[in-house]
């Protein structure tokens, strides 16, 4: 996909268009956005984008290099293959005429927000590898992040691991074998000396 | 392949099992059953009307002796995902009538 390439979600949405309908304060309200759970996940997704592009247009100004060209693309990109629905991760019911799922896309968005009350921590992307919609068939989960400058790289990744496994453990029936964490890019904080100049 | 009548009081009613769902421990929401065209008589409905909930239902659909419940639900991420689905489907399981040759199909689409 290139990025003049319209990203359409399975309901016909555009990130584009959620971009545009964030924008402009969810008014009027859309009830083909708002009772989509993909374009809500989506619109978290983007929120968060939003609020850490502004704030590292702020920080990054002074002595670190701006963030690549094409890095908002990217997530952008990875906001629209995570929310969509995905595959269907089976949970497990008694009754043979019951059929219980959770999407992948509803998965990888909880990993995002999990991954987002780590201290210091932005999630990238995230990928669930393996068979996940057979039952107990092993699955990796592999994410990459950034960290803020001055939060220590293993304390940071030692807590998004702990915080996916037990998000996973409660939410998915999923056979969880490895949790592989990168560490893609380091940002520095904001101070107050940045905000006044 | 059409959706059940909605005569008050039906066990398969949608508004009467969208109702039960949303009442459910767990639940947040509960989403149209599928982003597709097949929902535009609803989504024309809640652009007219400006009540969002016409979309978001429960879908009852009969295929001859077959009866077909689904729901996408999102879930509340302090709550147990596979506890709250198994709650909604056997809460509609609740609702089938004996004897009654059904499927209840539960999706869980946003945790939240």
């Amino acid at each position: 996909m290139n990025d003049n390439e319209p990203r359409t979600l399975d309901c016909g949405k555009t990130v584009e268009e959620l971009s545009a309908y964030l924008a402009a304060g969810r008014t009027p309200s859309d009830p083909r956005i708002e009772t989509c759970p993909e374009c809500l996940n989506a619109l978290q997704g983007l929120a968060r984008v939003s609020q850490l592009f502004q704030d590292l247009i702020t920080q990054d100004v002074a002595d670190l290099p701006a963030p690549p060209a094409n890095w908002f693309q990217d997530i952008m990109t990875n906001i629209h293959r995570e929310v969509r629905a995905g595959r269907s991760l089976p949970l497990p019911h008694p009754d043979t005429r019951v059929d219980l799922s959770v999407t992948e896309g509803a998965v990888l968005a909880l990993i995002r927000t999990v991954g987002d009350t780590v201290p210091g921590l932005l999630i990238g992307t995230s990928h669930l590898e393996g068979n996940v919609e057979e039952p107990g068939a092993p699955v990796d989960v592999s994410v990459t992040a950034s960290v803020l400058w001055n939060h220590p790289i293993p304390d940071a990744a030692h807590t998004l691991r702990a915080l996916i496994s037990d998000a996973l453990a409660t939410h998915t029936a999923l056979n969880i074998t490895a949790i592989n964490i990168t560490i893609e890019d380091l940002h520095r904080e904001t101070t107050d000396s940045d905000k006044e100049t | 392949m059409g959706a059940t009548s909605n005569e008050d009081g039906h066990p398969l009613d949608e508004d009467l099992l969208t109702a039960r769902v949303h009442a459910i421990d767990g639940v947040t929401a509960v989403y149209p059953p599928a982003p597709t065209l097949t929902q535009i008589s609803h989504l024309l409905a809640a652009v007219v009307t400006g009540d969002s909930q016409r979309l978001d239902r429960v879908d009852v659909r009969t295929d001859g002796a077959t009866t077909a419940i689904t729901v996408r639900v999102g879930t509340s991420i302090d709550t147990a995902t596979p506890d709250t689905a198994t709650r909604v489907a056997d809460a509609l399981l609740q609702h089938i009538p004996d004897g009654h040759d059904s499927t209840v199909t539960v999706q869980v689409s946003r945790i939240a």
